[in-house]
């Protein structure tokens, strides 16, 4: 089975203190121990996580810090990276169900869950991606 | 002839407020120790010293959205 995080589930799993841990970790725990699972992550969501938890100042997580948990999340993760192919694909999608605005970032997530055949594409951010279409909506999960 | 008395009423005295702005503390809510990386389960975790609900991600992209757009 393959499956794909999006950062919603990240870093709330990287917090000890956030409403959403004991969820997000216990979901990604068990799927990055889980032998019969290939966990994903795509590029961009290591880059926003890096930014949220770096630019929300109260945390005081230092950018030494997001590093060091970004190198230690890298040996249980395969990371999928997006090509110029694959930000057209998002930009159709986007003008084909008249979408605009942040959810373009959700929809480069999708479109990495599609590159990598994931089974499931697991975020809190439900109802953003069921508006990007059939076959996106029916591989959201909520951890 | 009829004598005038004058009645002096005392008013409670109020204290002005401090304007020594050098001695302004931080709000409750400042944290005052730095994150704590550890390892939980085999996978990194954070301490941190202050959460809340906030929607981190939204303010993330808002806030990049600001600076790309100049404002």
């Amino acid at each position: 089975m393959k499956v794909l995080f999006d950062s919603s589930v990240l870093i709330p799993s990287l917090i000890r203190q956030h409403a959403n841990y004991e969820a997000a970790h216990a979901c990604f725990t068990a799927h990055v121990y889980d032998d019969n699972t290939e966990v994903y992550a795509s590029a961009h969501t290591l880059a926003e996580t890096y930014s949220s938890i770096t630019g929300y100042r109260p945390w005081k997580i230092s950018a030494v810090q997001a590093k060091q948990a970004i190198d230690n999340l890298r040996p249980h993760l395969s990371v999928i990276t997006l090509n110029e192919d694959d930000y057209m694909w998002v930009f159709n999608r986007m003008a084909s169900l008249n979408l605009v605005g942040a959810v373009i970032y959700d929809c480069l997530h999708a479109r990495a869950a599609l590159k990598a055949e994931v089974t499931a594409l697991y975020t809190f951010n439900t109802k953003d991606f069921v508006r990007l279409s059939d076959d996106v909506q029916a591989l959201v999960r909520e951890p | 002839m009829s004598k005038v008395t004058t009645r002096v009423v005392s008013r409670p005295v109020k204290k002005k407020a401090s304007r020594n702005v050098f001695k302004r503390v931080a709000p409750a809510t400042e944290p005052r120790k730095p994150a704590v990386l550890k390892m939980v389960d085999g996978l990194p975790v954070f301490d941190v010293p202050y959460a809340d609900d906030t929607d981190v991600l939204e303010l993330a992209r808002a806030e990049r959205d600001k600076q790309i757009l100049g404002l």
